[in-house]
């Protein structure tokens, strides 16, 4: 096999796989959440609720990408910049309460990733390709949950 | 101090949070592997041969490509530089073997020939390991963790372009999530594992080699 394969490999399908680690990773923190409130209640229930929403609004997110919708970029871009926000955020608590900054994971999974994310969406080519674009592109390989969600 | 910690203590204060001191020289490799990375370009520019045969095979690639040789680059130095840290036991030698194992795979990738199966070999072998040390006590660390993040995303790469039926295709959704899933749990689960007692062993160890209490 060689780098040429029948399916998209451009950024598009870099955001694809870029969003569905964070959809992935937010599930994980959604259980977590829950595990957490169920034990502790209180507030951690407003925090579980909450991590919840996003998981369930980043999964919606991955399932429409392919669609290639105008309005799903947007979307997705504004998630990103809550992300950001919200990291930094974050990282001013820790380093004003706590004094000391984000862990690496925390910065990968907080800035980084969005950050990239919001890079790649940003791309003049890819901006192209959800304006010329409506419909699903039958070549391109989705993850299944997408078509669940869709 | 050990004696009436709670879950939650242990969980809050364990080493998951923390870098570990052996862990050190894997940021000091990832960041000569960004610089090695500008300077590969700045030679380019200039005419280097090499470097630009380099820069050129890798301006090939399509964008999932591109993703995946630096999420491959930098587990690699990772790695390389938690292997360096634990050189002496065979957890070192392992991490080691993984480091190979991600260059080959990037060396692959770069000539165009086949990478996907192995890639796929390496990241879940990999990971199924790092797990099972991390629930075995080995202490794991942000390092670890990242490493771990990092070999995930490469292995959602491979499974996103997985040909077949719907079937198939859920499979490697789930296995994404599931693989993310274990990870956190593994983190978890290995930060009470490993408790209280490694964090007092990272912030004193002159007091436990004296056998004192830590204050």
């Amino acid at each position: 096999m060689n780098n040429t394969t029948h399916v998209n490999e451009g950024p598009v399908a870099a955001v694809s796989v870029l969003l569905f680690v964070q959809g992935a990773i937010v599930v994980s923190l959604a259980v977590e959440a829950v595990v957490a409130a169920v034990m502790f209640g209180g507030l951690s229930a407003l925090s579980a609720a909450l991590t919840v929403a996003a998981a369930v609004v980043t999964l919606r997110l991955v399932a429409n990408l392919p669609k290639r919708r105008r309005r799903t970029r947007r979307w997705i871009m504004r998630f990103q910049v809550g992300w950001i926000v919200f990291g930094l955020l974050d990282l001013a608590l820790a380093l004003g309460l706590a004094g000391r900054g984000l862990t690496p994971s925390g910065f990968l999974v907080r800035i980084a990733l969005p950050t990239s994310i919001f890079w790649l969406l940003r791309r003049p080519s890819v901006r192209s390709e959800f304006e010329d674009r409506e419909s699903t592109d039958e070549t391109e390989p989705s993850w299944e949950l997408e078509e669940a969600w869709a | 101090m050990n004696g009436d910690v709670s879950l939650l203590d242990r969980y809050v204060d364990s080493p998951i949070y923390g870098i570990a001191p052996e862990h050190g020289m894997a940021i000091v490799l990832v960041l000569g592997l960004a610089m090695v990375a500008f300077a590969v370009r700045f030679l380019a520019r200039r005419g280097g041969r090499r470097s630009g045969d380099l820069v050129s095979r890798y301006r090939v690639l399509p964008s999932v490509q591109r993703l995946l040789f630096s999420l491959l680059a930098v587990s690699a130095s990772m790695n390389l530089g938690m292997a360096m840290g634990r050189a002496d036991s065979l957890v070192g030698e392992w991490l080691f073997a993984v480091a190979i194992a991600e260059v080959a795979v990037l060396r692959r990738l770069l000539k165009g020939r086949s990478w996907r199966r192995r890639l796929s070999v390496v990241m879940i072998v990999a990971l199924t390991v790092s797990l099972g040390l991390a629930v075995a006590g080995f202490t794991v660390g942000q390092i670890g963790f990242v490493t771990a993040l990092l070999e995930v995303t490469a292995l959602a790469v491979v499974l996103r372009s997985v040909d077949g039926g719907r079937v198939l295709r859920l499979a490697a959704s789930l296995t994404v999530i599931g693989a993310i899933g274990f990870t956190t749990l593994a983190g978890w689960g290995g930060a009470v594992v490993a408790g209280i007692g490694v964090e007092v062993r990272w912030r004193c160890p002159r007091s436990e080699s004296s056998g004192d209490a830590c204050p």
